[in-house]
């Protein structure tokens, strides 16, 4: 009887488990007040989406620029990181880095920053996104660069997607924010060497708008708390110099140019002068040295 | 005593996640998946969900600049039409809205300018009756593969 009464207690918990879960726990997310013509129709929540680091680096390495082992956060700091928030940020800092010798097909400076991820990842109790699976794809690869590209791809993906879909979206906002620091000072270094100057600034202007929705999503979680207050402060002085010195032109338009197929054409910005560069690049250096100081 | 407590805190747990993890990778099955992308990637902000028929819901992605796009909405069988608009984040003014195009599935697009825009899905199932509350939910994708645009001219 006792046996029987255990059953029906773990078969009530599983039914109010998918109860639960299928009644869609409300994520931290912004309202928005869009409506549609249909009196039936309701607004749900709007859900910030982080393109991942190789996609980012991929439109900001544009062609002609060198590799620099010097833009990589230094490796040991992952040892060093003891609070959560910390392993979040550096785990961010990280995935940028690996992105990047991955872009450039630094074999071995990647594996080092694999392992580092690998053991953050651990920590942060997410260890099933860096399974060794992936690094012997890699290793599996080695010569072939088109499918290390998708390989990598793959897991980028892959990452990001299970730590969202896992619930885990407080942490992939600090991971994020990390990231995108990280990125962006890459971005803004490589232009010293960039065979076309004007292109490599001109991706800058394109990190912009990532930047946008990887600081909206820190701030959608972390804006009220005491511990991100230096962290924020430091975000949002970054993310208000985009808001005011590239305005937008406003001269977007659709053309369509088939059935099934149209063109978003405009969406000029302002550019950059080498002052305001100059001033970027001082808040992102400053951003970034604290990440990796682990002062946050 | 103690063992049935963490066996039946196991079950619990995992059917959360189970039930949580239903939808994921939705965008990745065949309906969702736009013709003709032999050339294309997967671009990383696809997504996979649950949602409520009849309820919008709305995501924020980046757009690059330079790139051609396709796209693939889909949802379970009996819930179609979808409708799925692309919205200027900016202005909020709309840039497509596949209500125009008949609840088309797919659509291509280039965009000149790296942009902030919002997605808007709404599953219509316009020829669907509920039971209860339940029936309503219901996964939905969005596929989205990119791709440089080709330098064209000689």
């Amino acid at each position: 009887m006792k046996q029987y009464r255990f059953y029906f207690v773990v078969l009530a918990m599983l039914f109010a488990a998918m109860f639960y879960s299928c009644s869609g726990g409300k994520t931290n997310q912004a309202d928005v007040n869009t409506e549609l013509s249909e009196d039936t129709l309701v607004q749900d929540q709007m859900e910030i989406m982080l393109p991942t680091p190789s996609e980012v680096l991929s439109i900001v390495l544009t062609s002609g620029i060198k590799y620099s082992d010097s833009y990589m956060a230094p490796l040991g700091i992952e040892k060093k990181a003891v609070m959560v928030k910390h392993k979040a940020l550096i785990l961010g800092v990280y995935f940028a880095d690996f992105a990047y010798t991955n872009y450039y097909n630094q074999r071995n400076a990647s594996s080092e920053y694999f392992k580092a991820l690998q053991e953050l990842t651990r920590d942060l109790g997410i260890g099933s996104i860096l399974n060794d699976a992936y690094f012997k794809r890699f290793d599996a690869n080695l010569n072939n660069p088109d499918s290390l590209d998708a390989i990598f791809e793959d897991f980028s993906q892959n990452a990001y997607n299970t730590i969202l879909e896992s619930g885990n979206r407080e942490l992939l906002s600090m991971i994020g924010i990390g990231a995108a620091i990280e990125v962006l000072q890459i971005g803004i270094n490589s232009i010293e060497n960039a065979a076309n100057p004007d292109e490599a600034i001109a991706t800058v202007i394109d990190q912009s708008a990532v930047f946008d929705n990887y600081y909206n999503n820190f701030i959608a979680y972390n804006s009220s708390k005491p511990e991100f207050k230096s962290l924020t402060e430091d975000v949002t002085e970054i993310f208000k110099f985009f808001k005011e010195k590239l305005s937008s032109a406003g001269n977007e338009s659709v053309v369509t140019d088939s059935k099934e197929h149209f063109t978003i054409t405009g969406g000029d910005t302002t550019k950059l002068s080498k002052a305001d560069l100059a001033q970027l690049r001082n808040m992102v250096a400053n951003a970034r040295k604290k990440l990796i100081d682990l002062k946050y | 005593m103690f063992k049935q407590i963490i066996l039946s805190a196991s079950l619990f747990i995992a059917a959360i996640v189970t039930v949580q993890a239903q939808c994921t990778g939705f965008h990745t099955i065949r309906e969702c998946t736009p013709p003709d992308i032999s050339d294309f990637k997967r671009f990383g902000q696809s997504r996979s969900r649950m949602v409520e028929a009849k309820k919008t819901f709305t995501y924020q992605v980046v757009l690059f600049g330079g790139y051609d796009y396709k796209i693939g909405i889909c949802t379970e069988k009996g819930y179609y039409p979808v409708q799925f608009r692309i919205i200027n984040a900016e202005d909020n003014s709309v840039f497509y809205d596949n209500a125009n195009d008949d609840y088309v599935e797919t659509v291509g697009f280039t965009v000149e300018k790296t942009k902030n825009v919002l997605f808007e899905i709404t599953v219509l199932a316009s020829k669907k009756e509920f039971k209860d509350a339940t029936d309503s939910r219901v996964c939905a994708g969005v596929a989205i593969y990119w791709r440089k645009v080709p330098k064209t001219g000689f």
